[in-house]
């Protein structure tokens, strides 16, 4: 089958010009390696132009969203701000937004595949600072870690348990 | 709506790829309670 340039220009086309807009394009069902290449040639075409931000917003199920930073309303930054602030006159309220680097993403993977929905922890880890609650799920994410005798895995998040607190 | 190396997902057709989803961020923020928000260093 030959590859329709028209087809792939007008597609392009019309993402850039929603991202231009400080539009989020939603890309269904993919998983987050398939979401990376498309970020990678968006952010070519953005290169040429020398300008853009591209970045990606990983939701509830497998819906990732992609967006250009530098297009974004500054009042719907300032309310993302405002969500991943901690307040404490706002428990329970607040988004839980985790910012990742992209290097860093895969092992922030595995470790959120590792996680388990515990009540107790999160009946305590909901009047946490989102710090302290990233120090208490990794530092247990360590200890199952040991005991199911992963040691090497267990150091090495451990020594990044050291950089965090 | 999805791009590969090449291009386009061949499965698709000109008028699906015009009827692609966008949203803002208030609309993700409120869809989702939980977000991960994933950035390169560069």
């Amino acid at each position: 089958m030959a590859v329709d340039w028209g087809l792939i220009s007008a597609c392009l086309s019309s993402v850039k010009s929603s991202l231009d807009l400080g539009k989020f394009i939603l890309l269904k069902n993919r998983k987050i390696e398939d979401a990376l290449k498309q970020k990678e040639i968006l952010e070519e075409i953005k290169r040429k132009e020398n300008n853009g931000n591209i970045f990606l917003i990983q939701g509830y199920g497998n819906s990732i969203y992609m967006g250009d930073l530098s297009k974004i309303p500054k009042e719907q930054k300032s309310n993302l701000l405002d969500n991943y602030s901690y307040s404490r006159e706002r428990i329970g309220q607040q988004k839980e937004i985790n910012i990742i680097d992209l290097d860093f993403y895969p092992r922030v993977e595995k470790f959120e595949r590792s996680q388990h929905n515990d009540r107790k922890i999160n009946q305590i880890s909901t009047f946490l600072e989102p710090d302290l609650r990233n120090i208490l799920r990794l530092a247990i994410y360590v200890k199952e870690l040991y005991d199911e005798g992963n040691h090497q895995e267990a150091a090495l998040v451990k020594s990044d348990l050291v950089c965090l607190s | 709506m999805f791009l590969n190396e090449r291009g386009v997902d061949r499965k698709m057709g000109l008028e699906d790829a015009s009827r692609f989803e966008s949203f803002d961020l208030n609309d993700i923020l409120m869809k989702n309670n939980r977000i991960n928000i994933i950035v390169s260093k560069e």
